[in-house]
């Protein structure tokens, strides 16, 4: 009986006047929502599928965890909502951030951990958190001899954005992640496609002991007898999340992975995670809008001017900063100018070759920079002043935006003199968030009072915590690796 | 006048019969056609609904990754067997009962690849 109903009763007596029909509107809105309220996933009576672990996500972090339970005699499903595997990772440069490897070494480099952790706090702003930093960096060298070991083909070291030394070794990311998972269903994982973890399922003491997925129209309940590992990505899909945490970039260019629509980051966050490191959220600067390869030519030497012909930052910052400066140009775009010497040292480094570039027409090159103005639509005058003061400065040791490096403190800008001179536009793109759920050094989530939240762990860029304001070139990655890793040996020791 | 008139029936109507005779009929027709039954495919000569199809068995008759990946070595950084996704389901692209489709297009809209 609707009179039963004290809402309805009440929405009958407001609707005698034209407020209070109003008010009886919004009243019924009410009672419709109350309808739905959020409760915990219920509990199957029964699981369809029982694990000791279950992986979400098919990334590096993903199937990180996955193989290194295996291997450490736990029993295994990774779920990948898409028919496709290796989301993020598989389609990035596949830099991976260690420090003082045997690849270092035989090339000279000298480098250190506690360069490496100084470092990273030094791009993450101080706001990242050292623990996890030195957790990252501590357990790197070893997740980097267990890759090789396993058969991950590592190319080069190259720089990158934060690192005064290059530590960014090389992976061709299909291939790494080819070999991690094949040696996990060698093992027994098992991995399914096209189904996509919607709940985590919690027991009365809060603690997570299941997913809810769904495949097509089936519901499955996978049981997670040691724990869950939330690695699904973060949110660059999503235009609704961007919009609530990062407006700045809702519009960039996106080149995350197609699943990356905050699915991990929700249902961490359901279950009570903290999240941390959104307000950083940043594109990268450095890809070309039309190829959507990237080419940083900087980081050997080069400037970058706007649609004016004018500098506008010091570029030696990491490219997540410079992105934020690119994005507050006209049009978003930044173009990369140098000359043939340091052509010749950029085409060398796999990060800074523009092949591609080139191959599609949009490397422009001209024996004067007033020819090479024209090309790429500046005005010329503005450029070639630009260049002038850009080669005044590093002679008297004072450039106008204070570059005083290559990268982050390393290396030595070069004046821009030898003909042909070279150019192409670059802008910033969305490549990934990396934020979200916090973790501590185990890889378990945290709660917003600093808790672990029993049975629940994160990995890689569905995780908050190790980057901080900005990112180093190869810590993503990297840290996706180790901290998958580290989950799987966390959930076994229990 | 009449000239009008014919340009507008015939050239749209010899539009579409190019149209027709060049889309390609769905894989299990083309497959049935040169004498693979449902079986050939499927583990049962009367697959359920929704019957999905391994890789392994497209790659007994059709070669693997590496071979496929030489097949379409004209496609050059594009090609389709040889890419960042890596190893694809084949069925991801090509589907046995409806249109098949080049998942690369999820993001390289600007890709052409002839569906085979």
């Amino acid at each position: 009986m609707p009179w039963n109903n004290p809402v309805e009763k009440t929405m009958s007596e407001f609707r005698n006047t034209r407020r209070g029909f109003i008010k009886g509107a919004i009243a019924s809105g009410f009672a419709v929502a109350g309808a739905a309220h959020a409760a915990p996933t219920p509990v199957p009576a029964k699981w369809d599928e029982e694990f000791d672990v279950v992986v979400v996500g098919s990334g590096a972090a993903g199937s990180a965890a996955a193989l290194r339970s295996v291997e450490l005699g736990l029993s295994v499903v990774l779920l990948e909502k898409l028919p496709v595997t290796g989301g993020s990772s598989t389609i990035c440069n596949g830099g991976t951030a260690w420090a003082g490897t045997d690849m270092q070494k035989a090339r000279g480099i000298v480098d250190s951990e506690q360069l490496f952790v100084d470092e990273m706090m030094k791009v993450g702003n101080g706001i990242n958190e050292r623990p996890l930093v030195e957790a990252y960096v501590a357990n790197g060298l070893e997740t980097y001899q267990w890759l090789k070991a396993l058969g991950v083909e590592f190319r080069d070291v190259t720089t990158g954005a934060g690192m005064s030394v290059p530590r960014q070794h090389l992976v061709v990311p299909p291939q790494m992640l080819k070999t991690l998972n094949d040696k996990a269903k060698a093992k027994g994982a098992k991995f399914v496609l096209r189904t996509a973890a919607e709940r985590l399922v919690r027991d009365d003491k809060g603690r997570v002991i299941g997913v809810r997925a769904k495949r097509g129209s089936q519901v499955i309940h996978y049981r997670a007898r040691k724990g869950v590992v939330m690695a699904a990505g973060g949110f660059a899909r999503s235009k609704e999340l961007l919009r609530r945490f990062a407006p700045a970039v809702e519009n960039a260019l996106v080149l995350s992975g197609l699943g990356n629509a905050g699915d991990g980051t929700r249902m961490a966050w359901a279950a009570g995670a903290d999240l941390v490191d959104l307000p950083y959220i940043k594109a990268t600067f450095g890809f070309h809008p039309v190829t959507k390869t990237s080419a940083f030519v900087f980081y050997n030497g080069a400037i970058i001017v706007n649609k004016n012909g004018d500098r506008f930052t010091d570029e030696s910052k990491p490219y997540k900063l410079l992105g934020d400066d690119a994005l507050a140009q006209k049009d978003g775009i930044g173009f990369q100018v140098y000359d043939s010497k340091i052509r010749a040292v950029a085409q060398k480094d796999l990060l800074a070759n523009t092949d591609v570039i080139e191959g599609k027409g949009e490397l422009f090159s001209a024996p004067t920079l007033g020819e090479l103005a024209q090309k790429i639509g500046v005005p010329a005058d503005r450029l070639e002043n630009a260049v002038r003061s850009y080669n005044e400065g590093i002679a008297k040791k004072a450039d106008a935006f204070g570059r005083t490096s290559l990268s982050a403190g390393g290396g030595q800008p070069v004046a821009i003199t030898q003909a042909p001179f070279y150019a192409f536009a670059s802008t910033a793109v969305l490549l990934s968030t990396y934020c979200g759920p916090r973790i501590n050094t185990r890889a378990q989530v945290l709660d917003v009072f600093g808790e672990v939240i029993a049975g629940l762990y994160a990995a890689g860029e569905g995780s908050g915590g190790v980057h901080g304001a900005a990112y180093m070139s190869g810590s993503s990655l990297g840290k996706g690796l180790v901290f998958g890793r580290l989950a799987a040996q966390a959930m076994a020791a229990k | 006048m009449k000239r009008w008139i014919h340009g507008f029936l015939w050239v749209p109507l010899l539009w579409l019969v190019a149209s027709a005779a060049l889309a390609q009929a769905p894989l299990a027709e083309r497959h049935a056609g040169r004498g693979t039954s449902c079986q050939g495919c499927h583990s049962s000569a009367a697959p359920a609904a929704g019957a999905e199809v391994a890789s392994a068995i497209c790659q007994t008759c059709h070669g693997d990754y590496l071979s496929l990946r030489q097949r379409t070595a004209r496609y050059g950084k594009d090609n389709p067997h040889g890419n960042h996704l890596g190893e694809v389901d084949c069925t991801v692209c090509h589907r046995g009962h409806s249109r098949s489709e080049s998942y690369c297009k999820s993001c390289h809209q600007d890709l052409t690849h002839a569906m085979e």
